[in-house]
């Protein structure tokens, strides 16, 4: 399998492939593009990359998740029905006394993997924080442990940015 | 272990996810984060073949997951698995949609219940056809009781339609071979099949003599024979035949009252 993945890797040469090293679990991590990005994922820079608005978009995912305010997170999306799920769970969590808990996403790689349309889709490798939430007041905690991961984002191209149109987890990541 | 891309896939599928940590260890769809778990999850070829072996009494077939959630897609996501390029499928076991899908190149579809004569046949059953337009004559929506009307359809022409099923360009020529005609008398009695769509006066080939006056709705279904090729490949007929119902049309069948205008 790691073979495999090396292969791959060698044969996708005209793919993105950015890999952040080391450090801790939390998602702040500098965006990696040869295109002008601001040095903060959470804001967008003036023509943003794919690869720093996917940061962006996992930080946003971390501060909707913990703070039940969805707008900011949905207006980076676009069509995306995991985002308009997940937003809806997570609105539903807090308006009935619940919460959720998350460190977020480290991202350490992002690669464009289709090469007849480069730089749509990207599998977002990364470490994810493990997730503490309650559905309501009255719920029990619950945990999702985390771990090492890696996400399906597909991207649509606006005038200075892009949006999140669709999302998966990949299988055996 | 895999590389693969996707699309818009959310589907009030993904609502119904249970948010678990309590999955078999060799789920690969375990999920990691909240968003995962309100997400599709999809597997690699050789995860879904690693499924279907651990399921091998069952029966799997695929069909490309479109945004439409339809198999007959003109837009077509693609993905990687394996390293190779693949599709995005929707995942049929014993017929039942399963909550994840499969990133699959070409044959590894083809080997998971793909592209088949009856994967075509039922895309020519699903497509839409020219529906056939009835002519009368006379014009205007009226006739005469006791006295040939003449009907008949300008729809004679094939239609191709070209559409991706399992990956492939596929096809699919439907032809007018069978006219069933109503007449609108009131019974199915009068309706009349031919393989001749009638013709314009004064040829008249199919024609109808109503016996009473009244409002009737005349109309005229088309049976299609179909054929299709995948690419550049030679044509192969599809064993079944598609009938299109027509639009009916207003017509008013009075009686004639002679007049003296010279004598």
């Amino acid at each position: 399998v790691d073979t495999r993945r090396t292969l791959v890797g060698a044969l996708a040469a005209p793919l993105l492939l950015l890999s952040a090293c080391g450090g801790d679990d939390s998602i702040a991590d500098p965006p990696v593009s040869s295109a002008p990005t601001s040095s903060d994922p959470t804001s967008p820079p003036q023509r943003e990359s794919a690869e720093h608005f996917i940061r962006r978009f996992y930080a946003a995912e971390r501060a909707m998740e913990n703070s039940g305010k969805t707008s900011s997170y949905m207006a980076m999306t676009q069509g995306c029905s995991s985002c308009k799920s997940l937003t809806k769970q997570v609105k539903r969590f807090y308006r009935d006394g619940g919460f959720v808990r998350w460190a977020g996403f480290k991202v350490t790689s992002i690669s464009g993997n289709n090469q007849n349309k480069p730089g749509q889709s990207f599998d977002v490798a990364g470490i994810a924080a493990p997730t503490t939430y309650k559905t309501s007041s009255g719920g029990e905690t619950q945990h999702l442990s985390g771990g090492r991961t890696t996400d399906l984002v597909t991207l649509t191209k606006t005038a200075t940015s892009w949006r999140v149109t669709g999302f998966a987890k990949l299988g055996g990541q | 272990m895999m590389r693969r891309i996707v699309l818009v896939l959310g589907t009030a599928l993904s609502l119904m996810m249970p948010i678990s940590t309590a999955q078999a260890e060799d789920d690969p769809c375990v999920s990691a984060t909240l968003h995962e778990a309100s997400a599709h999850c999809i597997r690699s070829g050789n995860e879904t073949n690693a499924f279907i072996a651990a399921h091998s009494s069952h029966t799997f077939s695929v069909t490309l997951a479109c945004a439409t959630d339809n198999a007959l897609c003109s837009d077509t996501p693609t993905c990687r698995s394996d390293g190779e390029d693949g599709q995005v499928y929707n995942v049929f076991e014993d017929g039942a949609l399963l909550d994840w899908q499969a990133c699959l190149t070409k044959q590894e579809a083809q080997r998971l219940g793909g592209l088949t004569p009856a994967v075509v046949e039922r895309a020519f059953q699903r497509l839409a056809w020219p529906a056939s337009t009835i002519v009368v004559q006379p014009p205007k929506g009226r006739t005469l009781v006791n006295f040939d009307t003449n009907f008949y359809t300008t729809n004679t022409h094939r239609t191709t339609q070209t559409v991706t099923l399992i990956g492939h360009q596929v096809t699919i020529e439907a032809t007018p071979t069978q006219y069933i005609w109503h007449f609108g008398s009131g019974s199915s009695d009068g309706d009349l099949a031919t393989t001749d769509p009638g013709a314009a006066y004064p040829d008249l080939r199919v024609t109808y003599r109503y016996t009473r006056v009244g409002d009737v709705n005349p109309s005229v279904d088309t049976t299609y024979s179909g054929r299709y090729r995948v690419g550049n490949g030679a044509w192969q007929t599809i064993p079944s035949t598609l009938t299109v119902p027509g639009q009916s049309v207003d017509l008013q069948v009075v009686s004639a009252t002679p007049h003296l205008v010279g004598y």
